[in-house]
């Protein structure tokens, strides 16, 4: 069973045997991880050659250090995503109330912060993943709540105001060997770790199966709830961490940090190539997306364009990949329009 | 016996309002002034409009995210172009941009068949940016304070022509969808797709027209809110949109799509609007009004799924009792 959900959720072969090189075109054009990938290959080359000062070493840190936050965010979503739940529209609100808590708590030392935030990131996405697993709630009406509970609290907390961490949180700003920030790692490893579970474990692979079919899922014996929850801790404590990474840039906390992160990791987890219909891509796509987005970003303010345009330009980039997996996932069905 | 909870969904929703109105007409005196209830009022009648909106879209089945990026696109397209080219053509244009995104949210998701939350994110990030475009990272303001002051006069001092113009166009929206055959031809999609396709409905058309209305609604609201605050701030309105789907999740429309009404869905509007309202007059802070309003829609959506399946049981007991009658009938 393993081995049928592993050809289908990467590459689809042809029965008929093909020549090697019409087989990986197919492939490619019909994989949508794949197109990312290749697009993604494709602009840092193009940013190399045309755009100046792009390929300085001082510009690739600040991209990367740029896309490291939202990509985990990013890749903690796609979890849900895979799993056929659409999104969390709760991330933002995860994210910005665990830099309070990353805050409030930075005078207990900077792990033990970042440990709450992980904790409070991971048991926001438990509750959520029980409503949305155990009662079967629609996954977008529950985190729309949820952020909107969870912005609530905070505010009264906080009193709407900035919150001042005590205590040093260096470590988490750290260049390893004088080229690697400590973020741009743990955005490697996880998306890595990430990538590990989806492939290679009985629950990487049961979270793709309840994505692609919820009922085959259950006649085969597996309830979905479990795996669901799973989804949502696993992505509630990425966000968590990802809030703490964000408080512990400043060592502040505050309601409006990581506003735009919600909808960016929604774009990096679309544009990266995996499927909202559930069970197709995977968390590499989903960091792939999130590398894209930025290095366009980069780029474009390289060029010397706005922030607006730079807007525009993502939200095109959004409709042009939803259109592109769209494609091709009707011509893996082998729809026709 | 569907259509009856249906009804009862609606009636439920409306005593609520009811209720929530005496709760608080009952404890705070102020509540029953005339200043307050055309506040209220006033409210209400966005909160519906918005809601109406989002609702078309939802009974047929699909989600629109975009709305919470149109609102603020369409008051700044109304105070800019209004500012130079007049006020009519403000709205007029403001009101056009509103129709197009909703004309693309609505094509893209049926020709290509793709889920319309991710092309309604798409399409927020898009007007979202074409909000900062338009203001070019300045406040939009109009100098005219004329038309917002005459928007927002009291007639009967309860109601202004501006919230008069909304629930006009709710209660249109509710005959399109209670008397018409567009109304029917939107559940319909909702209900099942292919088996709509299949039997001859243009699907593509229903589904734009559903997200067109939704985008002029959202464009109405944003225009006109521009022109009586007479500024124009560019950003999302994340907090309209949630209270939007507070209001049709309470109205009784199904996020599986093909069910719900426009009178549930206002009276889930008056609801939330007598709360909000109710709330803040007792001097309760916005955040736990938001609290309490995230609240209400976790309880709707954890109720919803035990509530429809008590109903579908007794659809079906009563369908399995009348096929018994057919035989002893005869």
């Amino acid at each position: 069973m393993n081995t049928k959900i592993a050809a289908r959720s990467t590459l689809q072969k042809p029965s008929l045997p093909a020549t090697p090189v019409a087989e990986t075109i197919k492939r490619i054009t019909t994989d949508s991880s794949a197109i990312i990938a290749v697009t993604t290959v494709l602009l840092f080359i193009l940013a190399c050659i045309f755009v100046n000062e792009f390929a300085t070493v001082t510009n690739l840190r600040a991209l990367f250090l740029s896309v490291a936050l939202v990509g985990i965010a990013a890749v903690g979503l796609s979890i849900i995503t895979i799993v056929g739940r659409l999104f969390a529209l709760s991330v933002s609100a995860m994210v910005a109330v665990s830099t309070i808590v990353f805050a409030s708590l930075l005078h207990t030392g900077p792990w033990t912060a970042m440990a709450a935030a992980v904790l409070f990131g991971a048991l926001a996405g438990a509750v959520q993943g029980f409503f949305v697993g155990r009662l079967g709630t629609d996954p977008i009406v529950t985190t729309i709540a949820a952020a909107a509970i969870l912005i609530g609290f905070a505010q009264i907390v906080t009193g709407g105001r900035n919150v001042q961490g005590a205590g040093d949180a260096s470590v988490f700003g750290l260049t390893i060997f004088g080229v690697v920030p400590v973020q741009v790692l743990a955005f490697f490893v996880l998306t890595v770790l990430a990538w590990w579970t989806h492939r290679y474990t009985v629950l990487g692979r049961r979270v793709t199966l309840v994505g692609l079919n919820e009922k085959a899922a259950l006649v085969s014996g597996m309830r979905a709830w479990p795996v669901i929850l799973f989804a949502f801790i696993g992505s509630g404590a990425m966000a968590g961490l990802a809030g703490g990474l964000l408080s512990s840039e400043s060592g502040q906390g505050n309601l409006q940090l990581g506003g735009t992160f919600g909808f960016d990791a929604i774009t990096a987890v679309v544009v990266g190539g995996v499927s909202v219909k559930g069970g197709t891509g995977n968390p590499v796509g989903a960091a792939t997306g999130a590398v894209l987005v930025g290095l366009l970003g980069n780029a474009l303010v390289l060029l010397g364009l706005s922030y607006e345009v730079q807007l525009i330009f993502k939200g095109v980039l959004v409709l042009l990949a939803v259109v592109a997996t769209g494609i091709a996932s009707n011509r893996q069905s082998g729809r026709r329009r | 016996m569907v259509r009856i909870y249906w009804h009862f969904r609606t009636l439920l929703a409306w005593s609520l309002a009811v209720l929530a109105f005496i709760a608080f007409a009952l404890t705070n005196p102020a509540f029953l002034h005339a200043g307050n209830l055309y506040s209220l009022l006033q409210s209400f009648a966005v909160l519906a409009l918005v809601a109406t909106g989002l609702s078309i879209v939802m009974i047929a089945g699909e989600f629109d995210l975009s709305i919470a990026g149109t609102i603020p696109l369409a008051g700044l397209i109304a105070v800019k172009v209004g500012e130079t080219a007049g006020i009519h053509l403000g709205v007029a244009a403001a009101v056009a941009v509103a129709a197009a995104v909703g004309v693309l949210n609505g094509w893209l998701t049926a020709h290509y068949a793709v889920p319309s939350l991710a092309v309604t994110v798409g399409t927020l990030v898009l007007t979202i940016g074409l909000g900062f475009a338009v203001a070019g990272g300045k406040i939009v303001t109009l100098t005219d304070f004329e038309p917002g002051l005459w928007l927002d006069q009291a007639i009967a001092e309860i109601v202004s022509p501006r919230a008069l113009l909304y629930v006009v166009l709710v209660v249109a929206a509710g005959w399109l969808m209670a008397k018409t055959w567009s109304g029917v031809k939107i559940r319909a999609v909702g209900s099942d797709r292919q088996r709509s396709a299949a039997s001859g409905l243009p699907v593509t058309r229903v589904l734009i027209l559903a997200f067109v209305i939704s985008g002029l609604f959202a464009g109405v609201a944003g225009a006109l809110q521009g022109l009586t605050l007479a500024s124009g701030a560019p950003g999302s309105d994340e907090a309209t949109l949630l209270q939007a789907v507070t209001a049709a999740i309470i109205g009784g429309v199904a996020l599986t799509g093909g069910k719900g009404s426009i009178p549930g869905v206002a009276a889930g509007a008056m609801l939330l609007a007598v709360v909000g309202n109710g709330l803040s007059l007792q001097g309760t802070s916005t955040a736990i009004i938001q609290l309490i309003n995230g609240g209400i829609l976790l309880l709707i959506v954890v109720i919803d799924r035990p509530l429809n399946r008590i109903v579908n049981k007794s659809v079906e007991k009563s369908m399995s009792t009348s096929q018994h009658r057919v035989p002893t009938n005869r």
